[in-house]
């Protein structure tokens, strides 16, 4: 009887929306200048519909945001700023990245592109490396078909929110299509500013990747926070990692303590692809890292790591879900996580192993380090297994810095501090370790260090 | 160098030292042998300063300074070292960056400016080489791994590097076959020779350690005290005799 009325309830609660999202939408819509009959628009009316239908996610509502509340970011008047002002400040956090020169940089504010900051871009031929916003209003028909085709191809919207509300309102962010059997040789690194100068700001990031089979490739993606006003960060990315293709994925949120961020990154891979995955998550007020790769082809290699080094009353949800829906592919999972004062961290990882995925290896860990009795992690991992012929190992814990350990090191003379300093570095460096660019892993660990700090 | 008076430790409420009073002068070697449980193993935690261990009575002056007042890290600065009757395994903390951060904290503490990693690397080569100690070790994170005697190797090795004046051995002989035994005690000997004034106190369940490390003076601990003292004839006694005779000459 109870449950009846339970159901009866959620039945008719109506959606979580917030005004905002209409209003950008409609003038979004009115400033489509000529665009407005193209393909992606219909999709994208088509996503934003689906996203007034679910709403925001709601904690009591949906067991996949249990731990996690939208409530109160629903509840802010946030506008979308297409001003695009280029302060000391965003220049710098541009220019002293990590090896600059190592990689093709870009700089977008608020979910805009900024052209100032453009540098000179040595692109390898037959590779598309540009803004979504050059590839929609682009004069070459095939690279505009191209485009229009893999979008929202992969990140779906039928259950999905925030990546509905993406799609719907998504501004601007990358595209980049490697040919087959090319190889972009530098990087590509992304920063994504998300300014609260005078209001509170909302954007929209994207970011389309399509790996043509054998072709291989890698992305950073950084998001910084500027000005004192509250932001939400709603990203998406697509990644189209086809045969043989490699390609490797970095973010690194730095956002501040009073900030939004939600992260979805859908990812289609096809037979022995290679994927990799490192989320780093160094602040936010309320931040979900979502992450869920298709293995549609047989023998292809999944990992994904995540770290979390959060303080104070940062709150950071990695959400994770693995299909494996084809024989012989191996999967490698493992989220570490260091969380001091009021944090809290979540992790939830589902790996499901269809009838057809026999000789499936999939491993999946979870680790959480407290610093405080006040901090917390809760932790959820999900095995859907219905083939018969696999590996599956999974794995949590949560505990506190060894005093073994701590004691071992302090008896060699180490400091109290630095000793803790070292052993957290330990416990970080299994996910660390797994940041193929020499400097940006030491810019990780002197980050960690210092945020450690604080 | 070291003199204990009368010291009282307990543990989560169970009283382990009860009166325990030794001195050791510079230079010498002190075995303490008494059976399990007999409060030996405490009295190197106590000494190493584990915080588990509460001190309830009792003073402990190590050069001067009031041992119990320093924290287990200013203890190791101030030259004093723990070998660990199990070292801990740490991974993904790197032997050679623990040491160099070991070795400079040292440094620093004395007033020395840190030693650059080229410079580093030399000299734990050359300390390497005097202990026999495979290189490769050096490249592994600590004790990660590492069998019984390589992780006891690893903690002499240690001790050449932080080249302490008090080396507290405890029950590093356990575990360990006779060939491994002979590599920690000749590098025990090869500090000494190199360095006469260090003092050293092993604590050991056997004579056997003995044979290798000869002590100046062995002494007896038998429920949380030092109930006899005498040369290292005496630790032939106890072989041979066991713990009993010790006892009953003290009800005598």
């Amino acid at each position: 009887m109870t449950e009846q009325t339970q159901t009866q309830k959620t039945d008719m609660a109506p959606p979580l929306l917030a005004p905002w999202c209409q209003a950008h939408f409609d003038t979004q819509q009115s400033n489509l200048n000529g665009l407005s009959g193209g393909a992606f628009s219909a999709v994208r009316q088509e996503a934003f519909k689906k996203f007034l239908e679910l709403g925001f996610p709601q904690a009591h509502l949906l067991e996949d945001w249990k731990y996690t509340s939208l409530k109160e970011m629903a509840r802010t008047d946030f506008s979308m700023s297409s001003e695009i002002e280029v302060s000391s400040e965003l220049k710098k956090i541009f220019k002293d990245f990590t090896d600059f020169d190592a990689y093709h940089n870009f700089c977008f504010l608020n979910g805009s592109f900024v052209s100032e900051l453009n540098t000179e871009q040595e692109i390898p031929a037959g590779i598309t490396l540009c803004t979504i916003r050059e590839a929609l209003h682009s004069e070459d028909k095939e690279l505009k078909k191209r485009f229009e085709d893999s979008i929202g191809k992969v990140a779906v919207t039928d259950a999905n929110a925030l990546v509905a509300l993406n799609t719907g309102l998504l501004q601007d962010g990358i595209y980049l299509h490697v040919p087959k059997d090319t190889k972009l040789p530098k990087p590509v690194r992304i920063l994504f500013a998300a300014s609260g100068s005078k209001m509170a700001t909302v954007s929209f990031p994207r970011v389309l990747v399509v790996m043509e089979p054998g072709a291989s490739a890698s992305v950073v993606q950084e998001f910084c926070s500027l000005g004192t006003e509250v932001t939400f960060s709603n990203v998406v990315s697509e990644f189209i990692v086809s045969d043989n293709a490699k390609f490797e994925n970095t973010i690194i949120q730095e956002e501040g303590s009073d900030r939004y961020h939600f992260n979805h990154v859908a990812v289609q891979q096809g037979a022995t692809s290679y994927f990799k995955n490192a989320t780093f998550s160094f602040g936010g007020k309320i931040v979900r890292n979502e992450i869920a790769p298709t293995l549609n082809g047989s023998g292809s290699d999944t990992h994904m790591f995540g770290l979390s080094v959060l303080n104070g009353d940062q709150h950071v949800d990695n959400f994770t879900v693995l299909d494996h829906a084809v024989p012989s592919c191996e999967s490698n999972e493992q989220y570490k996580g260091i969380y001091d004062d009021k944090s809290k961290g979540v992790f939830s990882g589902t790996i499901i192993v269809r009838e057809d995925a026999q000789k499936t290896n999939a491993i999946q860990s979870n680790q959480g380090l407290l610093l405080s009795d006040t901090a917390s992690l809760s932790t959820k991992p999900q095995l859907k297994i219905w083939a018969d012929d696999v590996k599956c190992t999974h794995g949590a814990t949560v505990g506190q810095i060894d005093k073994d350990a701590l004691f071992y090191l302090q008896s060699r003379g180490i400091k109290k501090r630095e000793a803790m300093g070292l052993l957290i570095r330990a416990f970080a460096g299994d996910i660390t370790r797994e940041v193929s660019q020499e400097g940006l892993r030491s810019y990780l660990e002197d980050a960690i260090t210092e945020k450690l700090s604080q | 160098m070291l003199r204990i008076k009368d010291l009282h430790a307990e543990i989560e409420g169970n009283k382990i030292l009860k009166g325990l009073n030794l001195e050791i002068p510079e230079g010498e070697v002190h075995a303490i042998m008494g059976l399990n449980g007999s409060g030996k193993s405490t009295l190197a935690s106590v000494l190493g300063g584990r915080e588990e261990y509460e001190v309830t009575s009792g003073s402990v002056d190590f050069l001067g300074k009031d041992l119990l007042e320093l924290e287990a890290d200013e203890r190791a600065r101030e030259g004093l070292f723990l070998a660990f009757q199990y070292p801990v395994e740490l991974p993904g903390v790197l032997i050679s960056y623990f040491l160099r951060t070991a070795y400079n904290s040292k440094r620093e503490h004395h007033g020395e400016k840190p030693l650059e990693v080229r410079e580093f690397s030399k000299l734990l080569k050359e300390k390497a080489a005097l202990l026999e100690l495979d290189d490769a070790l050096l490249q592994r994170s600590v004790n990660e791994g590492f069998s019984g005697g390589e992780k006891k190797r690893n903690e002499i090795f240690q001790m050449a590097l932080l080249d302490p004046k008090l080396c507290i051995l405890d029950e590093t002989d356990s575990g360990l076959d006779i060939d491994a035994l002979q590599v920690v005690a000749n590098g025990v000997n090869t500090l000494k020779k190199e360095d006469p004034s260090k003092s050293f106190l092993v604590i050991t369940h056997y004579q056997r350690l003995l044979n290798y490390i000869v002590p100046d003076v062995v002494h007896v601990m038998i429920d949380g005290k030092i109930v006899k003292s005498g040369d290292k004839s005496l630790a032939l006694e106890l072989e041979e005799k066991g713990y009993n005779w010790v006892k009953e000459e003290l009800a005598a």
